[in-house]
């Protein structure tokens, strides 16, 4: 034992005894067989189960979970710090636990989000499987609330954030399903970071394969946060509602440092606390004291947060917030003293909420409340009249009924025959004809409709989908935006159609390169289609799918690449292989590859598209035509440039006669057929085409399109080729600027006209611009495995020409250093065989970049 | 070439690298040397100064110091103080937590008087909540079992702390009647219980694994 406490003087006593307890329990083996040491002990005898990850440095052990051990390490290319999650039994383990490994990482490779620990690399070393995940330095949720000493709205704060990266999880289709505390690390900037999804669900497919709970006491997850239906051990029921539920608890004890019911004692109770007992509310249970805010004043919970910590915590999952995001928003709300919905039934309630965030307003009003009330009273006594009249009314009713279903019948009439638009099933009908009856539609709603919102909103969503068809962007965008308001009123949030009209939008906005606003339409539909119709529903799958795709064009493929799998995978057990969905998810997973480099696989899956969807779609519907475009994109990738312009030049008559001239689509293929002339060496042929390309997609998509950007950045590419450099430098900055404004700064495009526009600087001498934009990729570039070897190398060479260039001007050590360095860099990065591989996006159309730079010869 | 750093030959660096490498005569030297200076910058609020000494949280900190020594990394010159000083910080805080905790009644927290195969799952559900392990497919005897195990392997006072407050459900001045301690050093002796126990049911669920 130690000594007495209460002397601080006595050091070398207090030392003497911690030593003496330490060599105590460290001489008294008393653990059972396999029972290894503590996490010092292994690595003080340097015990891995994996010795080494090619490219990564061991630094230590951090856990040793059930399913794989998690180590510390360095990824010795960028230095920064990672975890690695090796399977645990390596070379040894069985196909199940080798499966759950793999769902883990198929998992965590679609959760790209800041506060999901993110996933960074995958792959087999001497049988053993392992992931590399980001390296989170940090505290659990509460430990780190707790430390901070943070205040209840810190904590609010903090607990939307977490929220926010559940619902993203489960708009994708996984429930963590082990939401806790320690699974939730808070890392040194105070980012919460979700961790640990091994016992996480897919709602693709995979029905949960562990059960929740058995009466021998066997359980999955975590018992104080496990929600009733997770102990009564109906796997059907987990859902998205699950995890809210763990997230009330969370919450609960956050706010009050307590759980909400009993979660000691006999296992029988607990069950029964879980699955019986009613709560009570936090405000009652906080002790004084419990939190206290920044001035030191201890803090005291209201009614608005024991409201929305109870509704999370409603024993039917059907009383709790639907989703996460429902949870985070509402709590937002409460953070802006707005009314909270989890008390939205209570009219009085919303009025004195309203009264107590406009304290000066509702003075100023209070005498038009009272005639309000006074109107109550008026209203009421109106009210008693009209009972009497009810009789005529409900015969009035009929007949309005009768013109409402006679109005639907006009609607559907109306758009059976706008649907007439869409070329997909027009055929080659004339698309000036077309754009007139559209308008004259729009025109005709606007006089004649004003009164039917229901059917307006309807009338105005066909419209603007054919308006989408023939490529009149900004004219379909104002009819779904104004359908979507219709909607939105007329019926509700979570309608059908509501939800059909963000999709709607959500793929408009993507082609119009409104990318987080398509990503945020994409998940609102999602988010209601799962609740609505289920998570596998074909309307679910086709959101789900939209969402893929604006991933990719928002530069994550790896992430679209998970996605569509998914979807991909759902479309053929619940649709068949050759229905036109299952078509569409595999000709976007092989433009995922393509992107990844997985050319091969690209083409293979291709190849059987074009087969299949020329009998199932035919070959003049668009979406076959793309499939096309798209195998003469990855011929042209692969060099085989006679035979993709042959597949470019069909493709392009044929969009022209379908599709029109200006149609995006049909620039799309111009635009490929403009890259394959230029990499066949006819410049001044190529640039009258991407002259013409632009000019077109800046009338039809605008000039802050990225689309627009990649064809300018080709451009300018070709001038500077031709010795232009003052006509080059333009180009590349404008291509620049739009990257700047249109796409996230971790787009590769922008770092592929970065470094364009070093390129061109270097050339004209403007050393420090080129230097400034060089370590602007080079820092893009770093750890990002899109990246591909040719564009690593066309950086090097082009720090070695600055470097060497600049020595030349001005001899001196530090750039004649820098020059050898990156000569050695280039050399080390074997020249490509094939062009670059900033593959083009979907359809994709566009020309692949060229080369930023020449290699010189030696400095 | 000259090095700048400065630190690489002086004898406390070489201190530091053996005790980092298992020499327990080195870490006590380095504790001597360096624990009055951490103990004279802890700051214990008035209201707790009659249920908490500095001498407590250093008791615990020196004995973390010998557990946890095998994973310090040497970054600078003054990297030992300052880890030994996040060790003692740490342990304040729980105390602190603990003490507060105490004035509210919190029944959840606790597990029911007596030991039985429940108490060790109860606990082992309350590890779980603070560690990123999942807990999985759990048996109650195998819990038990597992358990027992862990505390066996534990220094003697957060043993004892663990049994009594954690298993056996006894009143916090029971415990630190028993303990001859102040409830701050119960609390603190109790939470750095709970981290290494965390680490050992880590490790320890190889051993639950292949019996799942």
């Amino acid at each position: 034992m130690f000594p007495d406490s209460g002397s601080s003087k006595n050091h070398a006593d207090l030392i003497a005894a911690a030593r003496q307890q330490f060599e105590s329990a460290r001489r008294a083996d008393r653990r059972p067989a396999g029972f290894e040491g503590g996490t010092s002990d292994r690595l003080n005898r340097g015990e891995h189960p994996v010795d080494a990850i090619r490219g990564y440095e061991i630094l230590r052990e951090i856990h040793r979970g059930g399913q794989g051990v998690v180590y510390q390490a360095i990824q010795t290319s960028t230095r920064r710090t990672v975890a690695i999650k090796v399977l645990r039994e390596g070379p040894f383990a069985g196909e199940q636990d080798r499966n759950r490994f793999e769902r883990e990482t198929a998992i965590l490779a679609q959760l790209s989000h800041p506060h999901i620990v993110g996933i960074i690399d995958r792959g087999v070393e001497s049988g053993c499987y392992y992931f590399i995940m980001d390296f989170v330095d940090g505290a659990s949720l509460e430990r780190y609330a707790d430390a901070e000493n943070l205040d209840i709205r810190s904590r609010l704060r903090l607990f939307t954030e977490v929220c926010e990266a559940v619902n993203f999880a489960h708009l994708r289709g996984i429930i963590h399903r082990d939401l806790k505390p320690g699974n939730i690390l808070i890392d040194t900037n105070g980012r919460p970071r979700i961790l640990d999804f091994g016992l996480a669900k897919s709602t693709d497919g995979e029905a949960a394969s562990f059960g929740s709970q058995t009466l021998t006491g066997q359980f999955v997850g975590s018992l104080p946060w496990a929600s009733p239906e997770q102990v009564q051990g109906d796997a059907a029921q987990i859902d998205t509602r699950t995890d809210v539920y763990s997230l009330g608890i969370m919450l609960y004890h956050l706010l009050t440092g307590t759980f909400p019911y009993r979660v000691a004692g006999s296992m029988r109770d607990v069950l029964d606390n879980i699955v019986r007992a009613e709560p009570p509310a936090p405000s009652s249970v906080v002790g004084r004291g419990a939190i206290t805010s920044g001035s030191g004043r201890p803090e005291r919970l209201d009614r608005d947060l024991d409201a929305i910590v109870l509704k999370c915590l409603g024993k039917d999952r059907e009383g709790r917030y639907q989703t996460a995001g429902e949870l985070a928003r509402d709590i937002r709300r409460y953070l802006a003293g707005e009314p909270v919905e989890a008390r939205r039934q209570g009219t009085w309630y919303v009025v004195g909420k309203s009264l107590k965030r406009h304290r000066v307003a509702a003075a100023v009003s209070a005498g038009f409340l009272v005639l309000v009330l006074a109107a109550s009273v008026v209203s009421l006594a109106l009210w008693r009249m009209a009972v009497r009249e009810r009789d005529e009314a409900v015969a009035a009713q009929r007949r309005a009924d009768l013109e409402a279903a006679k109005s639907i019948q006009i609607a559907r009439f109306a758009q059976d025959m706008l649907s007439g638009i869409d070329p997909a099933t027009a055929g080659d009908l004339d698309k000036r004809l077309m754009r007139l009856v559209l308008d004259d539609a729009a025109a005709r709603v606007e006089r004649e409709l004003a009164g039917q919102p229901a059917v307006e909103a309807s009338i105005r969503r066909t419209i603007g989908l054919s308006y989408q068809a023939i490529g009149e962007w900004p004219s379909a965008a104002r009819q779904l935006e104004k359908s979507l308001e219709l909607f939105r009123a007329a019926a509700s949030e979570m309608d059908p159609e509501t939800l059909g009209v963000l999709n709607d939008l959500g793929m408009l906005y993507k082609e119009q390169g409104r990318l987080p606003d398509a990503q945020a339409a994409c998940e609102k539909a999602i988010e209601g289609r799962t609740l609505l119709l289920g998570p596998e529903h074909r309307d679910t799958l086709i959101s789900r799918s939209n969402l893929a795709e604006v991933l990719k064009e928002q530069g994550n493929p790896l992430e679209a690449e998970a996605l569509n799998r998914i979807v991909l995978e759902a479309r053929t057990r619940t649709l068949g292989p050759e229905h036109p969905d299952t078509l569409t998810s595999l000709n976007n997973l092989a433009i995922d590859l393509q992107m990844l480099q997985r050319t091969d696989e690209a083409e293979a899956i291709l190849r059987k598209v074009i087969e299949v969807e020329s009998r199932v779609k035919g070959p003049t519907h668009p979406e076959s035509m793309r499939t096309v475009n798209n195998l003469a994109i990855i011929l042209q990738y692969t060099g085989r440039l006679e035979e993709a312009e042959n597949i470019l030049r069909e493709g392009v008559a044929l969009r022209e006669r379908v599709l029109g001239k200006d149609h995006p689509d049909t620039l799309r293929s111009l635009g490929t057929l403009a890259e394959t002339i230029r990499r066949k060496g006819d410049l001044p042929e190529a640039e009258k085409m991407f002259r013409h390309v632009i000019d077109e997609y800046r009338r039809v998509l605008g000039s802050a399109h990225p689309t627009v950007a990649l064809h300018i950045y080709t451009l300018a590419n070709i001038v500077a080729t031709r010795g232009d450099l003052p006509g080059a430098e333009p180009l590349f900055r404008e291509a620049l600027e739009i990257c700047r404004t249109s796409l996230p700064p971790s787009h590769l495009q922008t770092g592929h006209s970065k470094l364009g526009l070093a390129a061109c600087m270097l050339k004209l001498k403007k050393f420090s611009e080129a230097e400034e934009l060089l370590l602007e990729v080079q820092k893009l570039f770093e750890g990002n495995p899109e990246v591909d070897r040719y564009w690593h190398q066309s950086l090097a060479v082009c720090f070695m020409n600055l470097y060497g260039d600049r020595y030349k001007e001005s001899p001196n050590n530090a750039d004649a250093e820098k020059t050898a360095y990156w000569r050695e860099r280039a050399i080390q990065l074997t020249p490509p065989t094939s062009q670059p591989a900033s593959a083009p996006a979907s359809d994709a159309g566009a020309p692949c970049s060229s080369a930023p730079a020449q290699q010189k010869s030696t400095a | 070439m000259s090095t700048s750093q400065g630190q690489s030959d002086s004898p406390q660096h070489d201190l530091v690298r053996r005790a980092v490498q298992g020499d327990i005569d080195a870490l006590t030297e380095l504790l001597a040397t360096h624990g009055p200076q951490v103990e004279a910058k802890l700051k214990i609020g008035r209201q707790w100064r009659n249920v908490l000494e500095p001498g407590d949280v250093m008791q615990v900190t020196y004995l973390e110091a010998f557990m946890q020594i095998g994973s310090f990394r040497p970054d600078r010159a003054d990297a030992f103080t300052a880890w030994l000083r996040r060790i003692a910080e740490n342990n304040l805080r729980d105390a602190i937590r603990g003490l507060e905790r105490q004035k509210q009644p919190q029944p959840c927290r606790r597990v029911e008087a007596g030991v039985t195969a429940d108490s060790f799952v109860c606990l082992y559900e309350h590890l779980a909540a603070t560690s990123a392990t999942p807990s999985r497919i759990v048996a109650k005897e195998d819990t038990k079992r597992l358990l027992e195990a862990a505390i066996a392997g534990l220094p003697d006072d957060y043993a004892a702390t663990v049994r009594m407050y954690d298993l056996e459900g006894r009143p916090i001045a029971e415990v630190c009647k028993t303990m001859n301690r102040s409830a701050g050093a119960v609390h603190m002796l109790r939470a750095r219980a709970h981290d290494r126990l965390c680490e050992l049911l880590g490790s320890a669920s190889n051993w639950f694994g292949s019996r799942a």
